[in-house]
């Protein structure tokens, strides 16, 4: 066999995402308390979120368990877990030390963020029927502030929740999605064909979710009411922020399981308007509230403006929503085939990235089923089921890639993040299977390929830089709050260059209006960038 | 014998509740007679208290299996009883009765139907299309039945069986626009997930609407798919048809909204939308709006 061939054969052979877990260190489970009251609660459970809780430049990785039920026992310690990247590949947990392993409520989601710009970032747990904030003390500890800074949740449900500066102080804000009215008092009892099964969403009533507004002293206002969050009545489970509309207040999209999925129009007045309706993104085309579940945004078809897409039920097709720069939006589901690809599954975690770093933004989807028998009822549905890798030809057409062993194993997918950890300008993915151990993903398909990465730095806008907009050439990025389904991701901004590696100009609006102009950055690294004191040409 | 006569006096009369009080109190002295049972079904039948004439039947026929009359009688109230479960979208109340009823009437491709319709409504798919597969067996000439087994086949997964089912059955009912509006709205869902031109599905329902243009169905599939394509004018022209001939549910009001804003007709559009709410909020709570 010649060089070429033996090459060629390599290629094809090789993953484009390896499983890594093993070998990077990680031994934590996810436990989700499994009884035989089937509480919904244990069904949608399982979050993960990337930060660099030591801000050592390396990305460190927090799992999120969900805790025992009444009937619902563990034989070993049930926790959460963090784990410190060593950057050798390698992860240490770190768990006890930080002070994060255990709460007194059942987990659900993290979202990691710098509430108080002190350039550590902050952890937000949420859950049932309570969460918890936990401020980065500096020193890889953390501390529970969530009595003092108000942000309990009390007596609610929290699913997926978004760090995002709605009122632009430059301080973030948090959203909390709140899924429905539940407690282990009340199980709900349901069978298919005699064997006890989770009941349908529906026979749980959906509950507001919260909006707490930072005070910039550690302390956070339940501002719910006032903005208006209040009367969203909804089974929220996965939230983005992002100014869709681009007019300088940061929106929101709310994904909800069978009730209307919710886009909350920033109205720039302390308020927001639910125009979901409007944009014809609350029902499929026959006027059914799908089953979301995740939900992330990022320009799809390049024309510099913010799609989203939403993950569903098996059957319902993951939903893909253009944004034409006006409402309503136009649903591509079918077009873009993502109807195709999707069709069997139960989405829950969702990202948009550039896996080959060839300047498109691509699909990754973690999928699962909630019922154990339900291959009884549709035979191409299974319990189990793979991630997708969906890739985009750039004009929001996608096709299935096979990207190595584990997309052709089945999981119980839940939480989704996404992160370079190893700093090589690749995205890599990292994902809870549902009671079982999580999934790290690292990406080796983009290796080669140029790349560009930046790592901003608010002043006058929050530190994070959560609601900028980055664009370089053609290609349009936001710094989103939340995203996916449970999940917290890398706040870095990777550009795929393509085959093009030249330096590069990039212009930057930041959450605070103000923008700059950055020339010449060099491809093949990371670049920190400081929002300038004004506008900068 | 006396009181089951006296009962039906009574009943004759209009005095039904009296009627019921004088059999109730002959079973009493009686219980192994099932003309008093019987009689009590017929009555309430009469009342159309499917539910109750369901049971005084079932007790008849266990105190007298073999009696051909009650075991028609039986069927013919399970049946009623089922379609108002139905109606009221009762299905898992109606699948407890079809799963009875069908253990009684083994051989009775109308029970079947009945059946099968309710393990579709429980998502018991795979077990609905078994079925509607013997309702076929039982009576092959049945249209119903086999457009049933084809929608059971598609929802369990089964869409290239289905549309075989759907196949052979336009070859014996070649005129029976049912089946051609079924194989129209599954070419529909197979062009959503790219496995034919939806132009197949345009086609098919066309068909349907050839033989029986008055089909709500067929017009509301034709203006989705037109609204799809982002035809507006089209979309109307199918959805107005579907809301003349009887159409008039949420995802019609929704269509017609989207449709008319696309028209730029946004007054009517609101109007519609208002509707659509309506229909939602009615569904939930379970009450025609």
């Amino acid at each position: 066999m010649t060089w070429l061939a033996w090459a060629l054969l390599w290629a094809a052979s090789s993953p484009l995402f390896r499983d890594v877990t093993t070998e990077a260190g990680i031994t934590w489970r996810h436990f989700n308390g499994e009884s035989p009251d089937r509480f919904l609660v244990e069904s949608t459970a399982g979050g993960v979120a990337f930060l660099d809780y030591d801000s050592d430049g390396k990305l460190d990785l927090l799992f999120v368990t969900g805790g025992e039920t009444p009937r619902g026992k563990s034989k070993t310690e049930v926790r959460h877990a963090l784990y410190r990247n060593l950057g050798n590949g390698r992860f240490t947990d770190v768990t006890a030390k930080a002070g994060l392993g255990r709460t007194a409520f059942f987990g659900m989601g993290a979202a990691a963020a710098d509430f108080d710009n002190d350039g550590f970032p902050d952890i937000y747990l949420s859950g049932y029927p309570n969460g918890a904030l936990y401020r980065n003390n500096g020193d890889g500890t953390f501390r529970d502030i969530t009595a003092r800074a108000g942000v309990g949740n009390q007596g609610e449900w929290g699913t997926s929740a978004a760090w995002f500066d709605f009122n632009n102080d430059g301080r973030l804000d948090l959203f909390i999605a709140n899924y429905a009215e539940f407690s282990y008092a009340d199980p709900r009892r349901c069978d298919f064909q005699g064997m006890p099964t989770y009941c349908s969403q529906t026979a749980y009533s959906g509950r507001p979710s919260r909006l707490y507004r930072n005070n910039g002293d550690g302390t956070f206002a339940d501002v719910s009411k006032a903005a208006g969050i209040a009367e969203t009545q909804a089974r929220a489970l996965g939230v983005t922020a992002i100014d869709y509309d681009a007019d300088g207040h940061q929106d929101l999209f709310v994904a909800c399981d069978a009730t209307p999925n919710m886009l909350l129009r920033n109205k720039g007045n302390g308020t927001f308007e639910n125009v979901g309706l409007d944009a014809e993104i609350a029902y499929n085309p026959d006027g059914v509230a799908r089953a979301g579940m995740g939900v992330d945004a990022g320009d799809i078809d390049n024309d510099g403006r913010p799609d989203f897409v939403v993950t569903n039920f098996d059957t319902e097709y993951h939903a893909l929503y253009l944004n034409p720069g006006r409402l309503p939006f136009r649903e591509a589901t079918v077009q873009s085939r993502l109807a195709q690809h999707t069709k069997p599954y139960v989405g829950w975690g969702v990202r948009m990235l550039d896996y080959d770093n060839d300047g498109d933004l691509d699909l990754f989807i973690v999928n699962g089923h909630l019922h154990e028998r339900i291959a009884e009822s549709n035979r191409t549905v299974a319990y189990r089921e793979p991630p997708l890798l969906l890739a985009n030809d750039g004009s929001a057409h996608f096709t299935r890639v096979d990207a190595g062993p584990a997309f052709a194993k089945n999981y119980l997918g839940r939480g989704l993040a996404t992160a370079d950890f190893d700093n090589d300008g690749a995205t890599d993915v990292a994902f809870i299977s549902l009671n079982e151990s999580p999934v790290l993903l690292h990406n080796e398909a983009a290796a080669g390929r140029p790349w560009l990465g930046l790592r901003l730095r608010g002043t006058a806008s929050n530190r994070d830089a959560i609601g900028a907009r980055i664009t370089l050439q053609n290609s349009t990025r936001w710094i989103t709050g939340g995203g996916s389904f449970l999940g917290s991701h890398d706040r870095r901004i990777v550009f795929g260059l393509g085959t093009a590696a030249q330096p590069a100009n990039v212009e930057i609006l930041w959450p605070s209006g103000r923008k700059q102009q950055v020339t010449g950055l060099a491809p093949g690294r990371y670049h920190a960038i400081v929002e300038p004191a004004k506008d900068t040409n | 014998m006396q009181r089951a006569r006296q009962a039906y006096d009574l009943a004759r009369s209009g005095q039904f509740d009296a009627a019921i009080a004088e059999l109730q109190e002959a079973c009493r002295i009686a219980p192994a007679n099932p003309l008093y049972r019987s009689a009590m079904g017929g009555i309430l039948e009469r009342q159309a208290k499917w539910e109750s004439a369901v049971a005084a039947f079932r007790e008849a026929i266990r105190l007298d299996p073999a009696n051909p009359k009650l075991l028609q009688k039986l069927e013919s109230v399970s049946l009623e009883w089922g379609a108002i479960l139905a109606r009221e979208r009762r299905f898992r109340a109606g699948l407890r009765h079809a799963q009875q009823t069908a253990a009684q009437f083994p051989n009775s491709a109308s029970v079947h139907l009945m059946l099968g319709l309710f393990q579709t409504r429980n998502q018991q798919n795979v077990a609905a299309v078994t079925a509607y597969r013997r309702a076929l067996s039982l009576d092959p000439d049945s249209a119903d039945a086999s457009v049933g087994l084809a929608i059971a086949q598609s929802s369990a997964g089964l869409a290239r069986d289905a549309e075989a089912t759907l196949l052979g059955g336009l070859k014996k009912f070649p005129n029976d626009a049912l089946h051609r509006q079924a194989y129209g709205v599954l070419l529909a869902r197979m062009a959503e997930s790219g496995s034919t031109p939806a132009d197949r599905a345009i086609q098919m329902l066309e068909s349907a609407l050839a033989i029986d243009a008055t089909l709500p169905e067929a017009h509301y599939q034709l203006g989705s798919l037109a609204l799809a394509n982002e035809d507006a004018a089209a979309a109307l022209r199918h959805l107005e048809a579907a809301a003349r001939n009887g159409l008039d549910d949420a995802r019609l009001h929704y269509a017609m909204a989207r449709a008319l804003r696309r028209a730029g007709r946004a007054e009517d559009a609101a109007r519609h939308m208002e509707a659509f709410r309506q229909r939602k909020l009615a569904e939930e709570l379970g009450v025609q709006p």
